[in-house]
């Protein structure tokens, strides 16, 4: 029975083709984003390398075999001139051929995936930075135990260098994934696991929370800042330096009295406002009787390119004394709810207080 | 025990087939088995003139109802017509009917389905909750065994 | 409605009350025959299909557009945990089990099954179970976790750690456990059923190698359930221990283990994707024969690499966990078992396309709907098998292209199959054809909507787009591909429409057809059009493969020209 559908199968057939090669090119509109195969290191290379291997071997089978369908669905599709072909019910040496040939190419890739996994897996040597990256809901922070120094929502390391992460949560699991640079492991209460990348080029890259872990698991972000090795080695400086404490009288030392007073210190630390020094996360947040803030350390906040567990870019340039229209800082302390519903942070600060607050948060370099 | 009476998915009564023409169909039936050589064994030849499982069932059809154990119905001891009700045939010689093969409606799987739930509703509600299901859990339970099928 | 008194015959006039059972209500409600069972498990499936394809479109509304805001991050992660759970464990479980309740016993030239009230139970436990899991959106906490709810963020606040602050302390974690506990039990009743019917209760000479395939496939199915969800309900039972009885099985900081709940869910959750596909195979290998009039090319390796499949899903497991951090020599082994179950996937994919080769393939609705599994399943596979590369899967998981892939092989594999078998066996469970012009409509609708819907999603995950995220920012580069992918979600949606519309007028003023509409090979087709309750007249006797056919054609009967 011929469907009148397939009077124009060449054009439908044209036109799905079509559809689906044209998404294809809808890869060109992810120029932002951090792609896999945008690979910046090692890790991401070797990874990111194997899929173009299994992409091709995909697309032949791919053809093969759909190609096969369709010709099969044109070529022995009922008309009235052809008779029933003869009931052919198997054959041992067709089935033994198509049984050993796929086993045999995906022996080929399973090699290549092992030897790609142990690969990643084992650190290479050399000069490595240590840094403990720890999952909290909802937002990245890094410590860095070598030189006991903490931030969060950036993650700062110098080019060509091995970074070494230990992974540490102390509530759900997250995963941590930058596309660019490394695959994802994640971050699981109670495992100590870990991971290493490498940055052949300086920049920022994007890292994303690979883990449902609750509300705002698509709001937890952090980026890679990799640096040459002179700023760094400068960033590192100044990030183990006690808070500024801004000049007497001026807007960002009222900034300093309104965190003290409006509550901020419940989850926020600042070492020498009111935290005396840093401390390793895993040891603080799983011992009962030391501190855990809930929020970020705010020592260097003015430094941070991002805030808010990644939500929002840290633009100080618009963050003028007075003109916070476009400040994002603002924003966030002014409606912390309304950018990221349902994280812990809940303030009730006026506009005075917030244009002070910036001041002063800003102001800490 | 009440037996009810066999509703087919279209709601027509196939017990009432059966017993309708019965004269006539017990009858044929016999005269059938006369002519023809019916295998012992009650399955119908595998040719393709095998008794018509593929029509809908005619009068004449519905008296070769069998079981897979039963046998074919003697030509001789044609009972009395009896009233739509009566079970107990001898199993040997008579067509069994749908009622005595076919499995009969019970309600206690439904009993037993809701009970599970009430009882494992109540691990998050009252306690009192789980402890009403586990009763109705177990009293289906026993009323399922004890069902007489 | 009046039941009519048996007849004023020469016999006895007979007039009495009905009893319960016997009104129409009644009927329903205990019945133990399988064929209506079969149809309530697909009636009730298909509503909640249409509840989980709500529950999918509102998430691609959400994601339309960057910062969109159809939805909040609550009500986001409820609706996407609730769609998944219910697809899997309300649509495509339940419909494949009522297309095995229907479809089996008359297949292999049974009365009925084996254990008739098990399986009205089966069914009652699931409606009553799924009812309970929807009531959750009545009492505003539907579960929120995702669709496989990893602890701890499942736990409550005391179990999350401790100093943590969000996990899930109202009852959303608590419905989802008990409701897939209830269906558990339903699952494993019915795959019990399943097993000794299909061993005990085969027509003679129907030995397990004349089976059909359809039936070879609901009898793996059948030992992956009874296998599989002991392992779900040990997980879902610790859960709720752990929440409400204090124990610490998923606390890390009582001395527990997250990952303990990861190898149990998952332990049940292979095997699950495999109860998912594989009578959906064998609807495939039921359809192809018929409508390519030649008999299933190679049916015993078809027959066996489902077996293997059975066999080995038990041992992929941990690739679902390839990013948890377990030692290479472990990832290497789940990447080396992962490989060997594709090997039989495959070689039913070329025994598909053997099947029709060399054959008169007419398009009738069955058939396309069969092409067009095989079209996306290979699809799904090939992804699957790219999932299997550790390293690419390092970067992948989790991502948007594990949601290609799972909805290539779900929608493309299971649901194209249960259409193929809807449009198969309606005839023989109604009377009545479905309309063919309609399912054409549908299934052009379907294919071109799910592969706008999905195929983009490959390219989303390769562009680091996480799985599971309520919203994505204005400049991540990936708002073209979302909005492709929700047009051709809604595309689909409007496909489930014209299907609806088909059944309902069908039912109606369908075109009546007979016992035999396709011409088909295997004994259902041997009843009439509904089937008798009684099934068969007299039981069949079975030389090969292809009774009816055999019946049909005796001059070029299987049993003459091959050995069985």
């Amino acid at each position: 029975m011929r469907m009148p559908v397939f009077r124009g199968a060449k054009r439908w057939t044209t036109i799905v083709t079509g559809v689906l090669l044209s998404s294809l090119l809808l890869a060109a509109c992810g120029e932002n984003s951090p792609s896999i195969l945008d690979t910046a290191g090692p890790v991401a290379a070797s990874e990111s390398g194997v899929f173009y291997a299994i992409l091709i071997i995909a697309t032949i089978i791919f053809v093969l075999v759909e190609g096969a369908l369709i010709f099969a669905i044109f070529r022995y599709r009922d008309r009235p001139s052809v008779p029933t072909h003869r009931q052919i019910h198997g054959d041992l040496r067709i089935e033994a051929v198509w049984t050993v040939v796929p086993a045999l190419v995906l022996f080929v890739v399973l090699g290549f995936t092992i030897r790609g996994l142990f690969e990643v897996a084992n650190q290479p040597a050399g000069k490595t930075v240590t840094v403990r990256a720890v999952g909290h809901q909802w937002w990245w922070e890094f410590y860095y135990p070598e030189y006991n120094i903490t931030t969060a929502d950036s993650l700062v390391v110098p080019v060509g260098t091995i970074v070494h992460v230990d992974l540490y949560s102390n509530n759900v699991i997250h995963s941590f994934w930058v596309p660019n640079l490394t695959g994802k492991t994640d971050v699981i209460p109670g495992h100590d696991n870990q991971k290493w990348f490498k940055a052949d080029k300086t920049g920022t890259y994007e890292g994303l929370c690979a883990e449902f872990c609750g509300l705002q698991h698509a709001n937890m972000k952090f980026n890679v800042v990799v640096d040459t090795p002179d700023k760094y080695q400068t960033w590192v400086t100044t990030q183990q330096q006690v808070a500024l404490s801004p000049a007497g009288g001026s807007l960002a030392a009222q900034g300093a009295d309104v965190f003290k007073s409006a509550g901020c210190t419940a989850c926020h630390g600042i070492v020498g406002v009111n935290l005396k020094s840093e401390d390793d996360p895993a040891v603080a947040c799983d011992n009962p009787a030391k501190a855990c803030l809930v929020g970020p350390n705010l020592t260097h906040f003015g430094s941070r390119t991002l805030i808010a567990g990644g939500v929002l870019k840290n633009n100080a340039d618009q963050c003028q004394p007075g003109d916070l229209k476009n400040c994002n800082l603002a924003k966030w302390l002014a409606d912390p709810q309304g950018i990221k519903p349902g994280n812990d942070m809940v303030v009730n600060v006026t506009p005075d207080q917030i244009n002070k607050l910036v001041a002063y948060l800003e102001s800490l370099k | 025990m009440k037996k009810p009476v066999q509703l087919d998915a279209k709601r027509e009564i196939v017990s009432q087939e059966q017993y309708e023409p019965q004269d006539q169909v017990e009858q044929q039936a016999s005269q059938a088995s006369e002519q023809s050589e019916m295998p012992e064994m009650s399955r119908s030849s595998q040719g393709p003139d095998a008794s018509g499982t593929s029509q809908d069932v005619q009068g004449t059809e519905a008296s070769k109802e069998e079981s897979s154990s039963g046998e074919v119905e003697s030509s001789q001891d044609i009972p009395a017509p009896q009233p739509p009700r009566a079970k107990k045939r001898k199993r040997k010689q008579e067509p069994v009917s749908e009622e005595e093969i076919m499995p009969r409606p019970s309600y206690w799987p439904l009993a037993l389905a809701i009970a599970l739930v009430i009882m494992l509703f109540g691990t998050i509600a009252q306690p009192i909750v789980m402890v009403v299901g586990a009763i109705l859990v177990i009293g289906s339970i026993i009323g399922w065994s004890l069902e007489r099928r | 409605m009046a039941i009519r008194t048996i007849g004023d015959s020469a016999t006895t006039t007979m007039v009495r009350r009905r009893t319960l059972s016997e009104t129409y209500l009644g009927q329903w409600l205990t019945t133990t025959d399988h064929k209506q069972i079969g149809i309530m498990y697909i009636v009730t499936a298909f509503f909640f299909f249409m509840v989980g394809g709500m529950e999918a479109l509102l998430i691609r509304a959400q994601l339309a557009r960057p910062d969109g805001h159809v939805l909040d991050p609550q009500a986001y992660n409820e609706i996407f945990t609730m769609h998944g759970t219910t697809m899997i464990f309300l649509f495509v479980m339940p419909v494949l089990v009522g297309f095995g309740n229907y479809i089996v016993p008359l297949m292999i030239g049974a009365r009925d099954m084996a254990f008739p009230r098990l399986n009205a139970f089966g069914y009652w436990v699931l409606l009553f179970g799924g009812i309970f899991l929807q009531a959750s959106f009545i009492v505003g906490q539907p579960p929120d976790g995702g669709w496989f709810q990893y602890a701890p963020l499942s736990e409550t606040g005391v179990g999350c750690g401790l100093h943590a602050v969000q996990c899930t302390t109202g009852l959303n974690a608590d419905f989802w456990a008990l409701g897939t506990l209830m269906l558990g039990v339903s699952s494993i009743g019915g795959g019990l059923n399943f097993i000794v019917t299909i061993l005990k209760l085969r027509a003679p000479g129907m030995s397990i190698n004349r089976m059909p395939l359809f039936s070879w496939m609901t009898l793996v199915t059948s030992f992956l359930l009874i296998f599989a969800l002991p392992s779900l309900t040990a997980a879902s039972v610790l859960l709720i221990l752990d929440r409400h009885v204090g124990t610490h099985f998923y606390q890390y900081s009582f001395g527990g283990d997250p990952l303990l709940w990861q190898h149990l869910f998952w332990s049940f959750g292979h095997p699950e994707v495999y109860i998912l596909i594989l009578p959906a195979f064998g609807i495939i290998s039921e359809v192809l024969p018929v409508f390519a009039r030649k008999p299933i090319f190679g049916y015993t390796f078809i027959a066996w690499s489902g077996v293997a499949i059975g066999f080995l899903s038990f041992t992929v497991w941990a690739h679902h966990m390839f990013a948890v951090g377990l030692p290479p020599i472990a990832q290497a082994f789940f990447a080396t078992s992962t490989t060997l179950i594709a090997i039989p996937t495959a070689v039913k994919i070329f025994n598909w396309l053997a099947t029709i080769f060399l054959g008169k393939i007419s398009l009738k609705a069955p058939m396309i709907f069969a092409l067009g599994f095989i079209g996306m399943f290979l699809i799904g596979g090939l992804n699957g098998a790219a999932l299997a590369v550790v390293p690419f899967d390092y970067q992948v998981t989790d991502s948007y292209f594990v949601v290609s892939h799972i909805h290539y092989v779900l929608f493309g594999g299971s649901v194209f199959g249960i259409f193929a078998g809807i449009f198969y066996w309606f005839p023989k469970m109604t009377g009545k054809f479905l309309n063919e012009r309609w399912a054409q409509v549908q299934f052009w609708l379907m294919l071109i909507g799910m592969n706008l819907a999905f195929f983009p999603m490959h390219l989303l995950g390769l562009l680091g787009m996480p799985r599971r995220i309520y919203t994505f920012p204005d400049n991540m580069g990936w708002n073209e591909m979302n909005l492709l992918s929700t047009i051709g979600a809604f595309m689909i949606g409007l496909a489930v429409m014209v299907f609806l519309f088909n059944v309902i007028a069908s039912l109606k003023n369908g075109q009546l057809a007979g016992s035999d509409p396709w011409d088909a090979f295997t004994l259902e087709w041997d009843t009439p059009s509904p089937p008798k309750k009684y099934n068969f007249l007299t039981l069949p006797i079975v030389r090969s493969r292809r009774p009816l056919y055999d019946k049909k054609y005796p001059e070029i009967a299987d049993w003459k020209t091959v050995t069985h």
